[in-house]
């Protein structure tokens, strides 16, 4: 890939972004790219050592806010017409359902994702209590002599401590999965907002 | 090493490798990489989130007939790398206790 291509397919990855953004980040990665190539390298592995554009795109947008991206995409490139506004305010009671919907069912997702990860924490600790008690009980049950009591409470409390731990490891992995992927539904919703679309090149 | 420590490391890093003086990205890269690994990409934005937080200031100079953006470290810069050292006699104190009891323990 020549050092064009790349900043083309850059430019294209990040085309949402506010035109100073756009412009910051080509200049540096054009720089990266002659300051490589002036160190002896050829162009094409100047290109590649800067890395694949995917992950260049990833780490430009790591670091800016998605309420940033949305606002620079919905921002109107021109002055509206006198009809324009007419009909965003005719169809505000349908283009303000349909925004709302879109939040809503956003909040839903995230709402079940860690809605998952308090119910695995909640059965955690509740298994832990369970089995805290029966060893209490067990306890009791052997100084005031009922034996076979002792015993079932005490079968109760292992099962609960082995499905506490079983839980905990539980719980971690599917906070970092839910993390992870709270990550990546951010980082797809960036690339689509930053990505092409939206203006001209 | 965790995501966030390894970020507050790199940026005092970046710092360290222009507080001798000016330098441009290439040359940061060069220097930093005989001790940490770290690419273009990584260091973007580390740059931009120095810059935003006023540790270092940014210009730009003439060289072999194009533009090179050269990165100055401030004053704000110089005390992050001070209070870094503090932070990390700190770490260290907490890494020699962890280290004294779980010898311990052995």
């Amino acid at each position: 890939m020549t050092k064009a291509e790349f900043l083309a397919e850059l430019r294209r990855g990040i085309i949402g972004l506010p035109d100073e953004d756009i412009n910051r980040s080509l200049e540096y990665y054009s720089e990266m790219i002659d300051d490589r190539i002036e160190d002896g390298t050829s162009e094409e592995e100047a290109v590649a050592a800067v890395g694949a554009v995917g992950d260049n795109v990833a780490h430009i947008l790591a670091d800016i806010p998605l309420s940033h991206i949305v606002k620079e995409k919905i921002k109107p490139k021109r002055a509206l017409r006198a009809w324009e506004i007419a009909l965003i305010i005719v169809c505000f009671p349908v283009w303000f359902t349909v925004m709302i919907a879109i939040i809503s069912s956003a909040l839903a997702v995230l709402a079940v994702l860690w809605g998952a990860v308090v119910l695995i924490y909640a059965l955690t600790i509740s298994f832990c209590a369970l089995s805290l008690a029966c060893i209490a009980q067990t306890f009791i049950n052997v100084f005031t002599g009922y034996y076979i009591g002792a015993a079932l409470f005490f079968g109760i409390g292992l099962g609960s401590a082995g499905l506490t731990i079983i839980l905990s490891i539980l719980s971690v992995h599917i906070t970092r999965a839910v993390v992870g992927l709270f990550k990546n539904i951010l980082l797809g919703c960036k690339k689509r907002f930053a990505g092409n679309g939206g203006k001209n090149d | 090493m965790d995501i966030q420590l390894k970020r507050g490391f790199l940026d005092v890093c970046v710092l360290a490798a222009i507080k001798k003086g000016p330098s441009y990205g290439y040359q940061i890269i060069k220097d930093m990489s005989e001790y940490v690994d770290i690419s273009e990409s990584t260091l973007y934005p580390i740059l931009r989130r120095l810059e935003s937080a006023q540790f270092l200031t940014v210009s730009s100079a003439e060289h072999n007939g194009r533009l090179r953006k050269y990165y100055t470290i401030t004053k704000t810069g110089i005390d992050r790398i001070n209070t870094f050292f503090e932070d990390w006699r700190e770490l260290v104190s907490m890494y020699e206790y962890v280290k004294k009891e779980a010898d311990t323990n052995d």
